[in-house]
């Protein structure tokens, strides 16, 4: 469905992904995992437009993207939940959901039913329905914005690290949620600190040092994997 | 310093020899009239430069500055007969005055809100000049405005006129220059990207906003002097909005942080409509487009635009080096894996602290104590209030109610950057680095508070400037060093997250505080990382400061806190050890989740 093929990408004369290669089949949930520097964040950037690659390719179902603008992308329903929430301030919740329906024509009784199924997912939003973005509490953007993310009916949602700043009770949910999401229907992309949660939930996973594609494999595989156990998860993992 | 001066000096030397170069007879003097008054305009935009490029501020009020020190100079020089440096003096005196009140006046507003006072104050202050006709002469303006004698020689001539306005030029570009690269500098430059984090790193907003609108009148009202001396006549119409928008353009065109820039920029908007000239009807309408070309296409501006050439044009004659590459955050040696221990000696007391957002009630009545060597932990779900606590105790908000005693003494309602002098330092959960400062630059603001050099002594005593300057990079470079961190030289916008999170630490203690507020340090972070962030904070703890931090992973508080505190809608739930609040069914109801096995 997606296919990053050999992409370099830089932040003006730093080169922050040297070679990356990543496949996405359809129904998925692939996870990217490594530390930070990795290149992580800057692959999800690359691919919803926000950055261009200097050197490879991006294929959405056959056609190239990798030089169409984030609202070009964002319309093919490739929809990116950035680090950093990036919630609009002056905005309620109930206007910033709707605005993730911008990228296209929805009727009136539609984006209710989307707001409901955000607010079912996410309760504590319904709450603060009616507040402003800006005076929610950090985790509670965070929901906002996975709640936004999920109002552009997405067919590849990625999400870049969306247990940033959540209750551990939270945490639990968002992961579940996610995998929820998925079984709908919606592939998903997934960039993660948290590894044991998010190769408990993945299909598989990629491994990223310095801006290259170390390791790729199943989630099954590397988890009975120890020595990758050892190496990224510490003892038990959290 | 004497190399940068003697890098510089090529400026002032061919635009002195300028004179010569230009064609004799009357069109001779008629360009040697420009040349003055693009100095005149120079200086005065050197002015903005500060005030815009360095510290943010929109302003479109130069003009009015301008025009205040022409008036207020030609006022007492030709009405009253003052003598030259007096009247040259007063003029500076009242024009400085007026920036202040404006600074006063920006606390209140930013961006467009204060662009719109600007404009306003540019307004009045043209309605002024041309009514208040007894005093300014109204359109008819003032004449027979004299040109200085000083130390026996007289600048009566063209050609003096234009070198003394040279020797002004220089002064102004030193002036900022020196601003520039100290620590008030670094404050204005710190205001421009996040006032929020500049005032949490000890830096003043009011001191810096009405100093950066004073160097900006002051500088502005030399050009004025300079600009009435060397036309010998003014009239309202040359200090008029348009003249405030000429100004904005010279420093945007030329590169808003550069003085070099600066001059180009006043040079180019001065000369361009002559030399255009010759398009008759359509030259303004040419002169408008060039301006909004060059700003379309060149953002750094007329300057940064020549540096690029120059780069390039070396980059063929020497290779470079391949194109540099992330590295990731050295490791750091061997865990100590020793809990620390924290005294019984009191260092913070909060008692029934209310924080209520209209009907909200973030915090509604909560009581903690923190002792020396402590590092205390608060946790609970989201939204909760534990951030709107942190924010009430480095003073970005103010109490509802309730007491914050900090060694003693009740520091409730005190502004950031004078709980930040007490010793209280914090970061923030967003991360708020100033982005287009190096990471090295970052921390170095941090130091703020332990510097003394202030605006003069930026530009009067020399080696005690350098010195300070000197020491506070070395204490930054340590302090990064010391947690593990090397790329001093890099953009903070350009750091991986968990990167960005070591430097705003790094700038948080680097003055040394007593207490440190975390919010949110391993979030973004992975095993590896906040194992090293636990290392970390021992370190920071060896230093012998107290922490409190908000966090929502758990083994890494266990692993670190000595105490910990749980909040509910606002209200204190349990407190005790890590152990103990985590096996608390309250706590794992509303916090942790059934299945939780953290501690």
């Amino acid at each position: 469905m997606l296919k990053v093929d050999h992409i370099e990408s830089r932040y003006g004369q730093v080169v922050a992904l040297h070679d990356i290669s990543v496949e996405v089949n359809q129904g998925e949930i692939v996870v990217l995992l490594g530390v930070n520097g990795a290149g992580k964040s800057t692959t999800l950037k690359t691919i919803s437009g926000l950055l261009h690659p200097t050197k490879g390719s991006i294929t959405f179902e056959g056609d190239r993207i990798d030089r169409l603008s984030p609202e070009a992308i964002v319309r093919r329903r490739i929809v990116h939940v950035p680090e950093g929430r990036h919630v609009f301030p002056g905005l309620t919740v109930r206007e910033n959901l709707i605005m993730g329906t911008s990228n296209r024509k929805v009727s009136r009784a539609e984006t209710e039913r989307g707001i409901e199924r955000v607010l079912e997912i996410f309760p504590d939003l319904k709450r603060l329905y009616t507040q402003l973005g800006w005076s929610l509490s950090g985790g509670q953007q965070q929901m906002l914005a996975i709640g936004r993310g999920l109002m552009a009916g997405p067919r590849i949602l990625m999400l870049d690290e969306p247990s940033l700043g959540l209750a551990p009770v939270i945490v639990k949910q968002v992961f579940q949620t996610i995998k929820n999401i998925n079984e709908e229907g919606v592939t998903i992309l997934l960039v993660e600190q948290n590894v044991s949660l998010s190769l408990r939930i993945a299909h598989r996973a990629y491994l990223l040092e310095t801006g290259r594609v170390i390791r790729a494999d199943t989630s099954e595989s590397l988890l009975r994997d120890d020595s990758f156990r050892g190496a990224l998860m510490g003892a038990g993992g959290h | 310093m004497i190399k940068q001066a003697l890098k510089f000096l090529p400026f002032p030397l061919i635009l002195a020899i300028i004179p010569f170069l230009l064609p004799g007879g009357r069109l001779g003097s008629y360009y040697l009239t420009l040349m003055i008054l693009s100095v005149s305009y120079a200086v005065a935009a050197l002015g903005l430069t500060v005030l815009l490029g360095y510290s943010g501020q929109v302003s479109l009020a130069q003009a009015a500055f301008f025009g205040i020190g022409s008036y207020v100079f030609a006022i007492l020089a030709v009405k009253y007969h003052q003598y030259y440096w007096e009247a040259f003096i007063l003029s500076l005196v009242v024009t400085v005055a007026f920036g202040f009140i404006l600074g006063v006046i920006s606390l209140r507003l930013a961006s467009h809100y204060l662009a719109l006072v600007t404009i306003g104050f540019q307004i009045i202050v043209e309605l002024v000049l041309n009514n208040w006709s007894s005093f300014t002469g109204g359109a008819d303006g003032i004449s027979n405005i004299p040109r200085p004698v000083l130390f026996g020689f007289d600048f009566v001539s063209d050609h003096a006129f234009y070198w003394l306005s040279l020797g002004f030029l220089v002064l102004a570009s030193y002036i900022v220059y020196r601003v520039r690269h100290s620590r008030v500098g670094s404050a204005l430059l710190a205001l421009r990207e996040d006032e929020i984090a500049a005032s949490a790193a000890g830096i003043s907003v009011f001191h810096a906003k009405t100093l950066a609108f004073t160097i900006s009148a002051g500088l502005g009202a030399l050009g004025g002097i300079l600009y009435a001396s060397g036309s010998l006549y003014i009239s309202p119409n040359v200090y008029s909005f348009n003249q405030s928008v000429s100004f904005f353009a010279m420093v945007l065109v030329g590169g808003q942080e550069s003085i070099i820039g600066t001059t180009l920029g006043a040079a180019l908007i001065t000369f361009l409509p002559e030399v255009l000239r010759f398009l008759h009807a359509y030259y303004i309408a040419v002169y408008g487009l060039l301006v909004v070309i060059v700003i379309l296409f060149m953002p750094e501006g007329l300057y940064g635009m020549l540096l690029r050439i120059l780069d390039a044009l070396l980059g063929l004659v020497w290779k470079r080096g391949p194109a540099g590459t992330v590295v990731p955050v050295a490791t750091l040696p061997e865990h100590r894996k020793r809990r620390p221990q924290a005294s019984n000696e009191l260092v913070l007391q909060v008692k029934g602290l209310h924080k209520h957002f209209g009907g909200v009630k973030a915090v509604n009545g909560v009581d903690f104590t923190i002792c020396k060597g402590d590092i205390a932990v608060l946790i609970g779900p989201n939204g909760s209030g534990k951030t709107t606590v942190l924010n009430v105790l480095s003073g970005i908000y103010s109490a509802t109610k309730g007491e914050i005693l900090y060694k003693g003494a009740n520091i409730a309602n005190r502004s950031p950057n004078r709980i930040n002098r007490l010793g209280i330092s914090r970061t923030f959960q967003n991360i708020r680095l100033f982005p287009e400062l190096t990471a090295l630059e970052n921390v170095v603001i941090g130091y703020f508070p332990k510097g003394k050099v202030g605006l003069a002594g930026a530009l009067f005593s020399r080696p005690r400037g350098y010195q300070e300057e000197r020491l506070a990079r070395e204490q930054a470079r340590k302090t990064l060093e010391l947690l593990g961190f090397t790329r001093f030289d890099e953009k903070a916008k350009n750091l991986p997250y968990g990167q960005q999170r070591i430097v705003e630490i790094a700038r948080a203690i680097v003055c040394e505080p007593e207490l440190l507020l975390l919010d949110e340090p391993a979030a973004g972070m992975n095993r590896e990382e906040t194992e090293a962030l636990s290392e970390i904070l021992y370190r920071i703890h060896d230093l012998g400061l107290t922490v409190l931090l908000i966090e929502h992973d758990m083994s890494f508080v266990s692993s670190v806190a000595t105490r910990a505190y749980v909040m509910d809608f606002g209200q204190k739930i349990s407190e005790g050890s890590v152990q103990k609040v985590l096996s608390d069914p309250e706590v794992i109801k509303a916090y942790l989740g059934d299945d939780a096995a953290y501690a």
